[in-house]
């Protein structure tokens, strides 16, 4: 797979590839056919099928000899007698199967069952008459086997037979449902995602109940086989962006997925930029919204995010708990927020663009107590700018991974006393702190995590920007920048949805009556029919 | 093909040629011509605007009867291979003059007031930068561009005007005609070419439009909305200066926000708004090497206008340097171009409006 | 290759070059502008600068203003002469006053200053223009202030409380340009003067010695900046001065006036003191050898014991036929002078249909001829019919 970072910026001058990117929103000649020619390439060569052995010996030894059961203790062989007449043996991994469901309800019926009735297969028999799993299956393929072991599921061989019983014995230790931490809400609920995949589609499944809510489990790619669900719901999402979900996932090809945020680099159409495509979120109420909304979420094993596709501007700059307010408190939240988000952008290098070239613009009084605290300061005022920028970053990164306890002192350390000593000892001047500050209170007041780190990239390069331009500097990079990111999609849908394009909908800006939320957004352009 | 002229609504198609209009038609005047004897500029902009809407209707009614879906296809159409290929030459030319015209504007004023010390050339790069990564991003981008900012420029001239109106005296527009009737008319002739030349471009790049009727009502809005807001503009010009002071200033329009008096505990807005005009002018400029580089790629069947656009900004820069350098010949040739584009814009367009009226193509 | 377009393309913003300017604290920033006479050389340049003063990060120091002075040949070369004396260099984006000596008005080389020099240096349009009467060093150097608030404030709140008297002009450099290239109008500029013997300066409208303005700049020291009237303008040479209350009653006349305060003698030596207020816009209708004027203003007595004894009608009429003579006189000084101050030519440009007839018009020959009329409607507030009643 062609390296992330030159689909985006070689991408621009790639002038022998054709344009040919996925459309979602429909046009005057109708909704455009969903059969993208997104990075296309063949598939990946599917392994050769292989299937179980009749012979349970043989069977058995393939497993050791793939589980490395010479060195790997982990896998557990238990054979048994099936029916007094059968040699059978249960296979599953140690700590993965629940070990009193396979001793209870899959080895114990099986000893204790006398003799073998009626004229259906082997395998039918047992699944039916005599393990006493709630989800079982059959199969005779060596890899779905293979699975089933991994993931914890018991896998029950019988002499003579192709078919295997694989039944859920899933029990390994998870973490119970906590709350949410990174997206706290006053208002609503706290639960949040964990890191099992089960528990987490029902967490939707509790507030989506409706019939068409479907998860669709498959592999999600990579060497370690974990899961991932495809959940939207059936008569509602538009088929066409489901397609194409399906064959970026399908496309994925790579070493290992360990969380959603492996996968939503790896499905984006711009990996490279720093504004995402997807939405992570940890709220299963927000997921349930999206899904009743037209979107598709995956849900990937052991991670406890889940991914929301399509987003627009939009989407990431709302938080959980505006639809919990009423509306004209969440009109003033909204504003603040975009108020926060223009502080935190736009401050600084306004701030040095007016300082470095426009000095002509501040007022006397601003004008002296700019010059006079930045006496004695040796560092030119773009690079202190910069550089507290930078600091800012690492007190927030120092913050996340020092140990719970000492969070709250590092944020103190940094906050109060670094930034003192530093006005003291003529390395910064305040006023630049009190800008930096209240540029960090606006990233905060951002919803999304991702969008937060982006707007970080976007601040530090407007501050370059306005160093060596002024307005002229800052001015074309935020048209430049608006343009790279109107040509931005996710997943068909344009990035400034529904500003440009526009859509039906009738606030924008401001919040909308809740009683007008009665249909999908217009540029889902879902499978309801509109009036 | 790789011409990346995607699909965007009528209201993004309305707003790029708006913004084409508006700067086009406010910043790329050279005062010290059309100032020199009278202040008819309001006028004259008035009746060009009424004229350029009747061409324009004429031209959506030419493409309707030709089944043309684009104006490329309407030149080959109605004038036939090889005057139609001149025309369109001669578009592609004008197009280039229509995004530098402004562009010259700006750069007067940034030297002129904002960057003292700077030379043309530190300045202009900026422009190119931006105009050729917009013009390579294709209409769609530039059309939900323009889009998002239109916003900006309405609210910028409605702040120099409230700023500026107690000091509008109306003997100052005096004489109302300006001169005689035979400077009326060359006003009148100048002001097409700025006001067509973005509907041109519009029809150039229809095709995304998702159908002519849109494409006919985006034109028609930009024509009003931006040609209302330029004629005003004007009048606040004339109401705040007399003929002789706006004949040797370089921006009249950033002069009115710039003389305001603020008071001393206050920011001053003047230069914020100058940029969001330079934004503006970028973006029409990238509108306008777009139009260019899509009417080439279909004449010359390049494939992918990328690299088109990016030499055609580069061209774009030239120009606009060579036009700064005022030396000989570059400056004989500027103030032709300056004088007389509007004959070689008129000349096609009569034709188009004329032949592709009378004459249907014949269903196949 | 795509890789080495790229990277080309991104090199571009950096051969973008340099925009050269300078931090915020390596300006001076010039606050007013004076040029003179010079002893030696012909032009003596002063500057108005603020120096912020220097000290810890902490200091709360809001500046200081400082002024300096340099002669030369010309105005570039003294200010290259105060710049080289400077560790910082001047910023001229702060301008806010230009004054220019007497000598200089009369000669008529203010424009030419102007156009020329000033352009250069990129001074903000709005900026104020003021006439002194010599000595223009004496005159910045008396703005200086120490004190907080900032000198900018205070120069504020006293050029208002000055402007609220109506009898100062407020003039910036566009209009003042405006005046001395277009036809339709002659300047009044704000006049001053920094010693008291120079105050009693002729007014050229004569009439009673009014005492020059209320108001000075205060200072610290012995000298005192006053604002006398204003200079009187023909195209771009000055011609004559009008006193404090004279230039007040131009102003009524061409409604730049919003209130302002009279002084008229009321019988028995004593002396009616009147504000008057704006009320409606004046109007002016010309003629072929006439021009009418139409000025409406009400008025408040600022005695309540006269006001106490008279009718309103009466007082009305006083200082109408008071208003109307020296209107007449201040029109007829300023005519014979041949400076259209009070405008008349704005009405004259609108009988022309085309800018070349304007300009090939000899108006100044048709406005020497003029002869005015002023109606003048004035209501008193507060009559003293209504206080009798009480």
């Amino acid at each position: 797979m062609k390296s992330g970072w030159k689909k985006s910026f070689f991408g621009l001058f790639e002038f022998d590839k054709p344009y040919n990117a996925y459309e979602l929103l429909e046009t005057e000649e109708g909704t455009p056919s969903f059969s993208s020619s997104w990075q296309e390439k063949s598939q990946p060569d599917k392994p050769q099928e292989r299937t179980v052995n009749e012979s349970l010996n043989k069977n058995l030894e393939l497993l050791k000899k793939e589980y490395r059961g010479d060195i790997n203790t982990d896998l557990i062989l238990r054979r048994f007698i099936f029916a007094g007449k059968v040699r059978a043996c249960a296979a599953f991994m140690n700590g993965m199967a629940d070990e009193n469901q396979v001793s209870d309800f899959i080895i114990r019926p099986a000893l204790r069952q006398e003799g073998i009735e009626g004229d259906m297969p082997l395998p039918v028999f047992a699944e039916q008459k005599v393990f006493c799993m709630q989800e079982t299956e059959l199969s005779s393929d060596w890899s779905i086997v293979e699975q089933a072991i991994s993931e914890g599921r018991t896998v029950v061989f019988l002499d003579g037979q192709t078919q295997t019983i694989i039944m859920d014995t899933r029990g390994f230790a998870s973490r119970s449902v906590p709350d949410a931490e990174n997206e706290a809400t006053i208002l609503g609920p706290h639960e949040a995602f964990c890191e099992n995949i089960r528990t987490n589609i029902t967490l939707v499944r509790r507030i989506v109940k409706t019939p068409d809510f479907v998860c669709e489990l498959r592999s999600a790619g990579g060497e370690n086989n974990i899961r991932l669900a495809i959940a939207y719901r059936e008569s509602k999402v538009n088929k066409g962006l489901l397609n194409e979900i399906k064959k970026r996932l399908a496309n994925i090809d790579t070493e290992m997925i360990m969380a959603n945020g492996t996968i939503n680099q790896l499905i984006e159409q711009h990996p490279n930029s720093p504004i995402p495509q997807t939405l992570s979120t940890e709220r299963p109420d927000r997921a349930a919204a999206a899904v009743m909304q037209g979107k598709v979420v995956l849900i990937v094993e052991g991670s406890p995010q889940v991914t929301v596709l399509p987003v627009t501007v939009e989407t990431l700059l709302t938080s959980a708990e505006d639809a919990y307010l009423r509306r004209p408190v969440g009109i003033i939240v909204r504003l603040v927020r975009i108020f926060g988000i223009i502080i935190t952008t736009l401050m600084p290098a306004y701030f040095l663009a007016l300082t470095c070239h426009h000095q002509g613009m501040l007022s006397s009084e601003v004008l002296t107590t700019i010059i006079s605290s930045r006496t004695m300061v040796f560092l030119p005022l773009p690079l202190e700018m910069i550089f507290l920028l930078l600091i800012f970053q690492l007190v927030r990164e120092a913050g996340i991974r020092v140990p719970g306890a000492m969070g709250q002192a590092v944020g103190i350390i940094g906050g109060l006393i670094l930034g003192q000593a530093a006005v003291a000892a003529n390395i910064v001047s305040t006023i630049v702190l009190i800008i930096v500050a209240l540029t960090g209170l606006g990233n905060f007041a951002v919803p999304d995590y991702s969008t937060q780190l982006a707007l970080a990239y976007y601040r530090i390069l407007l501050c370059l920007a306005a160093w060596i331009g002024g307005l002229l500097g800052v001015s074309c990079t935020i048209l430049v920048t608006i343009g790279l990111l109107s040509a931005q999609k996710s997943f068909g849908v344009p990035f400034f949805t529904p500003f440009a394009p526009r859509t039906y909908r009738k606030y924008r800006i401001i919040r909308g009556d809740i009683g007008m939320h009665k249909r999908a957004e217009d540029y889902m352009n879902t499978e309801e029919v509109r009036p | 093909m790789n011409l990346r002229e995607g699909s965007f609504g009528m209201q993004e198609s309305a707003s790029a040629a708006a913004i084409a209009v508006i700067v086009v038609g406010i910043f790329s005047i050279n005062n010290a011509d059309v100032y020199a004897r009278g202040n008819s500029m309001w006028l004259s902009s008035i009746i060009a605007l009424a004229i350029c809407s009747v061409l324009f209707l004429c031209l959506i009614r030419a493409m309707e009867k030709n089944r043309c879906n684009s104006l490329f296809e309407l030149c080959h159409a109605v004038l036939g291979k090889v005057i139609g290929s001149l025309a369109i030459y001669a578009l592609v030319l004008l197009m280039l003059l229509a995004a530098i015209l402004p562009l010259n504007g700006f750069l007067q004023t940034l030297t002129r007031f904002i960057f003292t010390e700077a030379s043309d050339e530190s300045i202009a790069i900026y422009f190119l930068v931006g105009s050729s990564v917009l013009s390579m991003l294709g209409m769609e981008i530039l059309a939900r561009t323009s889009r998002l900012i239109i916003w900006l420029i309405p609210l910028s001239f409605i702040a120099v005007f409230a700023i500026s109106a107690s000091e509008f005296e109306a003997y100052r527009l005096y004489p109302l005609a300006g001169s005689d009737a035979r400077e009326l008319l060359r006003q009148v002739a100048l002001s097409l070419f700025r006001y067509l030349m973005p509907l041109l471009a519009l029809l150039s790049v229809s095709r995304g439009t998702q159908g002519l009727r849109f494409s006919k009502k985006a034109g028609l809005i930009a024509l009003a909305s931006g040609g209302v807001l330029s004629v005003l503009c004007f009048l606040a010009e004339g109401l705040r200066y007399g003929y002789t002071d706006l004949s040797s200033m370089s921006s009249p329009i950033y002069r009115l926000i710039s003389e305001a008096r603020f008071s001393e505990s206050s920011f001053r807005v003047d230069k914020a708004i100058l940029f969001i005009w330079v934004m503006a002018g970028i973006l029409s400029a990238a509108y306008f090497v777009y139009s260019a580089s899509l009417l080439y790629c279909k004449k010359t069947g390049v494939g992918d206008i990328r690299p088109v656009a990016l030499c055609m900004s580069g061209l774009a820069l030239t120009f606009l340097l060579m036009l700064r350098l005022n030396v000989g010949i570059v400056e004989c040739i500027m103030a032709r171009l300056y004088s007389d584009a509007w004959m070689v814009m008129l000349v096609p367009v009569v034709l188009l409006c004329i032949i592709g009226g009378a004459k249907r193509r014949k269903s196949v | 290759m795509k890789r080495l377009i790229f990277i080309f393309f991104m090199f571009l913003l950096l051969l973008s070059g340099c925009l050269k300017s300078l931090p915020i604290d390596q300006y001076c920033y010039v606050i007013d502008i004076g040029v003179e006479r010079g002893e030696r050389l012909p032009y003596l340049v002063t500057l108005l600068i603020n120096s912020p003063a220097a000290g810890s990060g902490e200091s709360e120091s809001t500046g200081e203003v400082a002024a300096v002075t340099a002669e030369g040949r010309s105005l570039f070369e003294a200010i290259e002469t105060l710049s080289a004396g400077m560790a910082n260099e001047f910023n001229f984006s702060r301008v806010s006053l230009l004054t220019f000596s007497r000598d200089l008005a009369h000669e008529g080389e203010i424009e030419e200053l102007m156009n020329i020099a000033l352009g250069k240096l990129k001074i903000r349009a709005n900026t104020r223009v003021m006439i002194v009467e010599s000595d223009v060093k004496a005159m910045l150097e008396g703005a200086v202030s120490a004190s907080d608030p900032s000198t900018g404030k205070l120069k504020i709140k006293v050029e208002n409380a000055v402007l609220s008297s109506g009898m100062v002009v407020d003039i910036k450099w566009s209009e003042l340009k405006e005046a001395f290239e277009s036809k339709t109008h002659d300047a009044l500029v704000g006049f001053c003067a920094v010693n008291e013997s120079e105050i009693r300066a002729v007014d050229m409208a004569g009439g009673d010695e009014y005492p020059y303005f209320g108001g000075s700049l205060l200072i610290e020291g012995e000298l005192k900046t006053t604002i006398m009237g204003s200079a009187v303008f023909a195209d771009d040479r000055m011609v004559g001065i009008l006193d404090g209350q004279n230039t007040m009653l131009v102003q009524i006349a061409t409604g730049a006036f919003s209130k302002g305060r009279i002084r008229l003698s009321y019988g028995n030596g004593k002396e009616l003191s009147v504000m008057l207020y704006k009320d409606a816009t004046p109007r002016l209708s010309l003629e072929k050898d006439r021009v009418s004027f139409h000025i409406e203003l009400n008025a408040d007595i600022e005695m309540p014991e006269i006001m106490e004894n008279a009718k309103a009608g009466e007082l009305e009429a006083l200082v109408q036929e008071y208003l109307r003579e020296r209107l007449i006189n201040v029109f007829k000084a300023t005519r014979d002078a041949g400076a259209d101050v009070f405008g008349v030519g704005k009405a004259a440009i609108k009988e022309f249909d085309s800018a070349g007839d304007w300009e090939a018009y000899d108006w100044k020959g048709r406005f020497s001829q003029l002869q005015a009329s002023f109606t003048i409607a004035i209501r008193i507030g507060e009559s003293p019919d209504d206080i009798a009643l009480e």
